[in-house]
């Protein structure tokens, strides 16, 4: 079975950490917010760029967030995980960003990630897995993921990214969006469903 | 095992796309920068009605009542506006000349005087005693001031005053 990555358990049982971490925060400590963004910075990035596909917007858009998270953060009353805070803020500042950018702008799809294709473990993983992944440019692979993820709709798009290339649960998940565990497991197959469709050739 | 496991596989090859190792830090430099510009461009303005607004979060006073009082004190300050402009449009304009006429009789008693039966009566006692006293004077019997009128008075034989009778002056042309 793979393994799988950044582990939600990890992030729940870290929660306690990042309490304390909060409260350094919300007495005016920078550092304790530092060490929160240098924490998180890697998960949402992972989240914001595989919602917009572009690395520059991903870039600005974590700026904002973590602006944003530093001028509630006094506000943050720890009803819920800082993990869960700071993924609500995010989902939501991206999916406002991106109905901005769909009345202005076309994104270009042909941006990938060029430094994956020198990841040793992902070369690894693709060229072990012949039978999922066949005969295939890494290139050419990241292009068509990138474009099926693209045609999803952003709900879909966004219950995807938490689950299938985040490793969030459904309960997460449902509390990140603000939605019954239903409705994610119903837009997770929708989804699946649509992405088979345009990868079929790859599977 | 899902219908979809395959699919799945395959999106799951998209966690790979990671930021490089110092992506974080110099994320953070940049978030610090930007923190700092932030702050420059804060106007006085913005930092006045922070410091406002934190003094009444200190109060406990709930955020919710902080807005209505805003927006009557701008509702306020918007009519007490308008009703001063209403005002000047309805006078001429500054005009040191005015165009309309002054009143043929204007009252007598300072704007800030009050009507009460008490000061009538003090006023009345008043006038009352200044005629006693210019009356008490006319009748009074000067030679050295009033020569012409100690004649008449005793031509008349009477004690009538002068200006009751407005009798010729004799020698007034001389």
């Amino acid at each position: 079975m793979e393994t799988v990555i950044d582990k939600p358990t990890a992030a729940a049982s870290s929660s306690a950490e990042d309490r304390i971490l909060v409260e350094r925060a919300q007495d005016g400590d920078t550092r304790a917010f530092d060490d929160l963004v240098r924490k998180y910075t890697p998960k949402l990035y992972g989240m914001v760029y595989n919602m917009t596909s572009n690395r520059e917007d991903t870039a600005d858009l974590l700026q904002e967030i973590f602006a944003k998270a530093y001028r509630s953060v006094k506000r943050f009353q720890g009803k819920s995980s800082f993990y869960t805070w700071i993924y609500s803020i995010s989902v939501n500042m991206t999916l406002n960003f991106l109905k901005k950018r769909g009345r202005y702008a076309k994104v270009s799809l042909d941006d990938v990630d060029s430094g994956i294709q020198n990841d040793p473990e992902f070369v690894k993983v693709t060229t072990a897995a012949r039978d999922t992944v066949r005969e295939v440019n890494i290139n050419e692979l990241q292009k068509r993921l990138n474009a099926a993820m693209m045609k999803l709709s952003e709900d879909h798009r966004t219950v995807v990214t938490l689950y299938d290339i985040q490793g969030h649960q459904h309960n997460e998940i449902s509390k990140i969006l603000g939605v019954s565990e239903g409705t994610v497991r119903s837009r997770l197959f929708y989804a699946h469903r649509i992405l088979q469709t345009y990868l079929e050739d790859l599977v | 095992m899902s219908e979809f496991e395959d699919i799945q596989r395959l999106i799951r090859l998209k966690r790979f796309e990671a930021p490089k190792e110092d992506f974080v830090e110099d994320f953070l430099a940049k978030f610090h920068e930007r923190q700092r510009s932030e702050m420059l461009r804060q106007s006085s303005l913005s930092l006045l009605w922070e410091r406002v607004t934190t003094y009444f979060d200190d109060l406990v006073a709930p955020r919710m009542v902080l807005v209505p009082a805003v927006a009557c004190v701008g509702l306020l300050a918007i009519w007490g506006a308008m009703n001063i402009g209403s005002n000047n449009a309805s006078d001429a304009p500054f005009n040191l000349a005015s165009s309309q006429p002054m009143p043929a009789v204007m009252p007598k008693q300072p704007a800030f005087s009050v009507d009460s039966q008490l000061i009538r009566e003090v006023e009345n006692d008043r006038a009352l005693e200044i005629e006693g006293i210019l009356l008490s004077r006319h009748f009074e019997t000067d030679n050295t001031l009033q020569p012409e009128i100690v004649d008449v008075v005793s031509v008349s034989g009477s004690a009538s005053p002068v200006s009751a009778e407005l009798q010729p002056v004799a020698g007034f042309n001389r």
